[in-house]
C-alpha cells in the first residue's frame, strides 16, 4: 500500500462522499456548492490515483475535468441567477 | 517521508473543509470553505505528484492542471456567490457588481 492508495483512499472517502452528500440535498445553490466541492475533490482523487497505478497518460482526464467543470459550474450559476 | 507528510497535509486539508461545508448550515459560510480546497489542498497534492516525478511532461501536466485548479476555485466561488446573492434579494439580479 503506497502513500498514493491511501491518499486517494482517504480522498475519496473523506472528500468525495461528504461532497456528493452536499450536491444531493438542500437548496439549488447549495447543490451548486455541492457539486463544484466533487469536481474539485475528483480532480485531485484522479491526479492522485494516476500517480498509484503508473499511467501518466491518463493525465488528460483530470486536466479536462478541470476546464469542463469550471464551465459547467459557471454555466448553472448564471442559469439559477435569473431562474426563480 | 516527505511525499508522506505533503501528501497528508493535501489530504488533511481537502477532507476537513469538505466535512465543514457538510456540517455548517450557512451557505456563505459554505462558500468560504470551497476555496481552501482548490488554495491550499490542490497545491500540496500537486507538488507531491510533482516531487515524485521530476523534471518532465508529467510534472507539467500535473502542475497545469492544479494552475488550473487554483484559479477556477475563486472565480467560481464568487460567481456562486453572486447567484445566491441575487436569488435572496441581496443585490438586483441583472447588476454587474
Amino acid at each position: 500500500m503506497t502513500q498514493w492508495t491511501v491518499a486517494a483512499m482517504v480522498l475519496m472517502g473523506g472528500g468525495l462522499a461528504p461532497a456528493l452528500w452536499l450536491a444531493s440535498r438542500g437548496t439549488a445553490v447549495c447543490r451548486l456548492i455541492g457539486l463544484q466541492l466533487v469536481s474539485s475533490v475528483s480532480v485531485l482523487v484522479l491526479l492522485v490515483l494516476v500517480q498509484a497505478i503508473g499511467q501518466p497518460s491518463y493525465l488528460i482526464v483530470p486536466l479536462v475535468l478541470a476546464l469542463l467543470s469550471f464551465a459547467g459550474t459557471l454555466v448553472f450559476a448564471r442559469l439559477l441567477r435569473s431562474a426563480p | 517521508m516527505m511525499y508522506w507528510v505533503l501528501l497528508g497535509l493535501g489530504c488533511v486539508v481537502t477532507v476537513s473543509c469538505t466535512v465543514a461545508a457538510t456540517l455548517t448550515g450557512d451557505l456563505y459560510r459554505r462558500l468560504h470553505l470551497l476555496t481552501p480546497v482548490t488554495s491550499l489542498g490542490a497545491p500540496l497534492v500537486g507538488l507531491t505528484v510533482a516531487l515524485a516525478n521530476g523534471l518532465s511532461l508529467v510534472t507539467g501536466l500535473v502542475l497545469l492542471t492544479v494552475a488550473l485548479l487554483m484559479v477556477s476555485g475563486p472565480v467560481l466561488g464568487s460567481a456562486i456567490g453572486h447567484c445566491a446573492a441575487a436569488r435572496d434579494g441581496s443585490i438586483q439580479a441583472g447588476s454587474s457588481s
